[in-house]
């Protein structure tokens, strides 16, 4: 089953357009959206929760149409965990879970006052008095009090130390334990995206330039290390994208496609993220 | 739509405590001779609603909002209902000051209450949803925009009366409230197509 059906997703601004995105992520899996700022990753979660409206394509989440009046009772079963947390800043998290005690039908307070001790958050402190990292597990533990299968986080640990970015990554981890538990992490944080993911999609410039599972990526590519002239001899199909320097030339290439001799080193998803981000590379 | 209302009440004990003495206080004192119980009523209704639109921009809200389980006309009437019992707490302070303070309630009294209460009405109706569309932020200004609109209409709906020899009747007076009623209902229904088109 999947948990999300994304069918030629549009959406034009003025100065970016989110062009034809398309794909299926499986439930009980854990997808990373990567790509730089501005490459369409928020607008895609807006659109995957319909919050702003899009200009062409269909979007089945959790078995629902996006758009049908349904959707309404579906977005009980997602947790949603923006950039900033977005709460009003004179709120407690006391008075935050009586305020989602009445927004979710699945509200669970002790679950919420678990994840507040769990996170050492003072239920009484003022929510503009919390530090970035305080506020963002806050928004965690309101996306996982109502019994969320689908999780939706969009830099949900940006600007966070590693410790607390760690220590959100196995509260995720232990959520898709479940396996009906689904999560959409947007991140530019790619040693973040390593540690968790089973999918990457990789969003350059509004275009959906790569999705495909973590672990067959980093078995099928790798990085030649040789001169410009040793690379322009091999197959074009072999090489998803190059950087020449005065110094000699790198490539990200297909295993498979290599002809036995050359030595290629083991790549990781940050060097096949910033390959593909060239200009001129070839998309998977 | 309980939770958006106890959420801006909770915003507005805390942010506004002062705001709302402040109304009870110059809603329920005697008549100075510049009408200030009136423009409480007025400020009550129409700034106090205005005021949680910024806070809930500055915070956010809105964007994460628009991902929890509301529905676009929860979000929206919210807003209109939060003005409306706004309003009817500046209301009855000025009736209770009537009451202990100005020797009761007249006929007087309660045209002028309606007919403030009127144009609260119909200034809600056209603001809210440049509200919705523009946010906070940019709308401020054009609340100045609406209200100076509305004050000349009336006067020169006034006028024409006088010049037609016409007397305002409790008739006219009461047509004119229902209007803004209607308005008022439409009126939400504009803002939700607004808050729609809206992008976070």
């Amino acid at each position: 089953m999947n948990a999300i059906q994304c069918r030629g997703l549009t959406k034009a601004y003025k100065d970016f357009t989110l062009d034809n995105i398309t794909f299926d992520l499986p439930a009980g899996t854990i997808l990373g959206l990567v790509g730089e700022n501005g490459a369409g990753k928020s607008t895609t979660l807006k659109l995957l929760m319909d919050a702003i409206p899009r200009d062409g394509g269909q979007i089945t989440v959790l078995d629902t149409d996006n758009q049908s009046p349904d959707f309404i009772q579906t977005k009980e079963d997602i947790g949603v965990v923006l950039d900033e947390a977005c709460f009003p800043e004179v709120i407690t998290p006391r008075e935050l879970g009586k305020v989602m005690g009445y927004a979710y039908q699945n509200w669970e307070q002790d679950r919420y006052e678990a994840y507040l001790d769990r996170f050492r958050l003072p239920p009484d402190k003022k929510f503009k008095e919390f530090s970035k990292g305080m506020k963002m597990k806050l928004a965690i533990a309101v996306a996982l009090s109502h019994k969320a299968k689908l999780l939706l986080l969009d830099e949900a640990t940006s600007g966070l130390d590693p410790m607390v970015r760690d220590e959100i990554l196995d509260v995720f981890n232990d959520f898709t334990r479940n396996e009906e538990n689904t999560v959409i992490f947007s991140s530019h944080i790619v040693s973040d995206l390593e540690k968790i993911c089973d999918y990457i999609a990789f969003l350059h410039h509004g275009k959906l330039v790569l999705f495909e599972e973590k672990d067959r990526l980093l078995e099928e590519y790798a990085i030649l290390k040789g001169t410009a002239q040793q690379l322009d001899e091999l197959d074009p199909a072999a090489v998803a994208g190059k950087k020449v320097t005065p110094y000699g030339a790198q490539a990200l290439v297909r295993r498979s496609l290599i002809p036995a001799g050359f030595v290629t080193e083991h790549t990781n998803l940050e060097d096949i993220i910033l390959f593909l981000a060239q200009e001129g590379s070839t998309s998977l | 739509m309980k939770a958006l209302l106890y959420k801006d009440f909770l915003v507005l004990w805390k942010q506004m405590k002062f705001v709302l003495f402040m109304v009870a206080i110059f809603c329920v004192m005697p008549d100075t001779g510049f009408s200030l119980n009136t423009f409480f009523v007025a400020y009550a209704g129409m700034l106090v609603p205005v005021t949680l639109f910024a806070y809930d921009e500055r915070a956010k809200w809105d964007a994460l909002a628009a991902m929890m389980p509301f529905t676009t006309w929860d979000l929206v009437l919210s807003r209109y209902v939060f003005a409306w019992l706004a309003t009817a707490y500046a209301v009855f302070w000025y009736l209770l000051g009537y009451i202990l303070l100005r020797g009761g309630i007249t006929g007087e009294s309660m045209v002028v209450l309606g007919a403030i209460l009127t144009l609260l009405l119909a200034i809600q109706a056209i603001y809210f949803p440049i509200l919705f569309r523009l946010g906070a932020e940019k709308g401020r200004m054009l609340l100045f925009v609406v209200i100076i609109g509305l004050m000349v209409l009336v006067a020169g709906a006034t006028a024409v009366l006088e010049k037609l020899a016409i007397s305002p009747s409790p008739l006219l007076f009461l047509g004119c409230f229902l209007a803004a009623v209607t308005m008022c209902i439409g009126s939400v229904k504009v803002s939700v197509k607004q808050y729609e088109q809206r992008t976070w």
